[in-house]
């Protein structure tokens, strides 16, 4: 969970890094393999990127004090 | 050597190598759990090792913490070039189905052929070496054998 924008911005890292990986992996992989090793890091990506929105959807309220 | 953890309970960090009786010895020890899961890890790497072609195994998250009950286990397949999911033998492939490999093992398994290259496999090291809790943390490699 996001507590704060510090947190925030190291969420957005990874998740820009393993956007990076499958950019990298797509060059060298072929198509089956590619689709196959790229699922479970696109879950990651998903699950990241929800807690990102969870994070942006809160008001300064609502964010518990880290 | 395996170093001792943190004060968080996670390895310091660092890909940190260690032999399989090192990591099983270290891992799948202490609790029911942690003996399951180090024999699901036995089980999955023995079938890894039938395709010919592991070059690389990368292990992290609380199966390599001080947690005594783990959720799971997630590590990395490095595979070399020549890797392809068409030759896999039957019992092998389950590894490379995320899905299924979850479901069998308890384990995230992510994979790759190594010739994503050094720098690649580094930043996805490097992401992994953050928790979701945002603390570093260590990484296991383990030794080729």
């Amino acid at each position: 969970m996001i507590l704060n924008d510090d947190q925030l911005a190291a969420a957005e890292r990874a998740v820009a890094n393993l956007k990076k990986v499958l950019i990298e992996a797509r060059k060298v992989h072929a198509p089956r393999e590619y689709r196959s090793m790229a699922q479970p890091i696109l879950l990651e990506i998903q699950q990241r990127d929800q807690e990102i929105l969870d994070y942006l959807s809160k008001t300064k309220a609502e964010i518990p004090v880290s | 050597m395996i170093p001792a953890f943190n004060a968080d309970g996670n390895l310091p960090e660092g890909v940190h190598v260690a032999n399989l009786d090192e990591f099983l010895g270290r891992f799948g020890v202490g609790s029911a759990r942690r003996k399951w899961l180090g024999e699901r890890f036995r089980e999955l790497l023995a079938l890894v090792k039938a395709t010919g072609k592991l070059e690389r195994v990368f292990v992290w998250g609380s199966f390599v913490s001080a947690k005594e009950l783990p959720n799971d286990m997630d590590l990395l397949l490095l595979m070399n070039a020549e890797f392809r999911l068409a030759d896999v033998p039957e019992d092998s492939r389950m590894v490379f189905d995320s899905v299924r490999a979850k479901m069998r093992f308890q384990a995230d398994v992510f994979w790759a052929e190594s010739s994503i290259g050094e720098e690649t496999l580094l930043l996805w090291l490097d992401t992994y070496q953050t928790t979701r809790a945002f603390t570093r943390r260590g990484i296991i490699e383990l030794r080729k054998t």
